[in-house]
């Protein structure tokens, strides 16, 4: 991630020195977070860039007052998240879960394999979607990057009993509907 | 919790796990780019919008305003004028000077009786009237004060008569009309006295 943004590195326009390098420190930091909670909702790689870019747009406007690290991951996410719904629902996906099982399972050369990986791929993402919006965000921001309760709990700013809950009730959801 | 729920989490992590494009970040500059340029154009035109209805305001407030009926200029004020202008003085009443009103130029503040200084104090004080003066009458005003300059004519310090011999003013002479009036010979009773 750092290097890809050391190496179209460019200037940002209407803002100060220091802001400017803040801000292209976010985006290395939290680039890849937008985008896999965008993904965890279009799994379409283009459109879940969309909607990161998007969101770092609308941060930029408010950076002034988004500049210490935990609050603007925090806000980024829960934009980047509403993004991600308001993009779904108004219907402009490119094509839908496109690549979310042929990216995740290579190709093991053994067709029953894949053809088995891929299946448990589909089926895990539709528990996933139908789970309700509450559990959802809380399992997606648990599985990505490791995140623990008390990380989840500071990027969707709630408490962490009520993360804990979520969690327990998302899990327990998901492997009954995997059975 | 479970090493089975772990693996639950770990799976669906692997399922979210993309890495964004090499473009991602550079997009994300592009679009911020993109987005500041509109504004400041925005911002100009609101400035210029601005400015232009400021200025409208000015005129409609300065065109309403009541304006003075145009009434004949006191002869003080379109003097001081004229002679506030020496370029128009030239421009009028472009005589050449010859022989003796060359050299009378050369000290002509000695035999003009409207001062600049004067004038000068007059425009001061009625600057905030408006006073209009025929054309006609305006060149005729410049003629004069050209020739006066050029001691080619003298103007009386003050419309008044004194005597010669003691300085005491004298009454105006009565303005009587013409008895001979129609038979071309009409003069100043006043003369005749």
């Amino acid at each position: 991630m750092n290097e890809f943004v050391g190496r179209l590195a460019g200037p940002l326009v209407s803002v100060g020195e220091d802001l400017t390098t803040e801000f292209e420190a976010r985006l290395a930091d939290s680039g890849t977070l937008a985008v896999r909670v965008a993904y965890g909702v279009l799994r379409n790689r283009a459109d879940a860039e969309d909607v990161a870019q998007e969101a770092f747009v609308r941060a930029f406007r408010r950076f002034a007052d988004l500049r210490d690290r935990e609050k603007f991951r925090g806000w980024l996410v829960r934009l980047t998240w509403r993004l991600a719904l308001d993009f779904r629902r108004g219907g402009k996906r490119r094509t839908a879960h496109e690549d979310g099982a042929a990216r995740t399972w290579p190709v093991t050369g053994d067709a029953e394999a894949d053809m088995v990986a891929t299946d448990r791929s589909k089926r895990l993402w539709a528990a996933i979607d139908q789970l309700p919006e509450r559990l959802r965000v809380v399992i997606v921001l648990a599985a990505i990057e490791g995140h623990g309760v008390k990380d989840v709990a500071t990027l969707l700013d709630v408490p962490e009993g009520t993360v804990k809950s979520r969690l327990f009730d998302a899990r327990k959801e998901l492997q009954e509907r995997l059975r | 919790m479970s090493d089975e729920r772990d693996d639950l989490l770990k799976e669906i992590g692997d399922l979210l796990g993309i890495e964004p494009s090499p473009s991602f970040a550079a997009g994300v500059r592009t679009r911020i780019a993109n987005e500041a340029a509109p504004r400041r154009w925005t911002a100009w035109f609101m400035w210029a919008g601005a400015a232009t209805a400021a200025a409208g305001a000015v005129a409609v407030f300065a065109l309403s305003r009541p304006t003075e009926p145009s009434t004949p200029a006191p002869l003080a004020t379109a003097v001081a004028a004229a002679t506030a202008t020496p370029v128009a003085l030239g421009q009028v009443a472009p005589l050449t000077p010859v022989g003796a009103e060359a050299a009378a130029m050369a000290a002509p503040a000695a035999r003009i009786s409207v001062t600049p200084a004067r004038s000068a104090a007059v425009v001061t004080n009625d600057i905030s009237r408006e006073v209009l003066v025929p054309t006609d009458q305006l060149v005729a005003l410049n003629r004069l004060l050209a020739a006066v300059q050029r001691g080619r004519a003298d103007v009386p310090a003050s419309p008044v008569l004194t005597d010669p011999e003691t300085g005491a003013l004298l009454p105006l002479p009565p303005i009587v009309p013409l008895a001979g009036a129609g038979d071309g010979q009409g003069v100043s009773k006043g003369r005749d006295k």
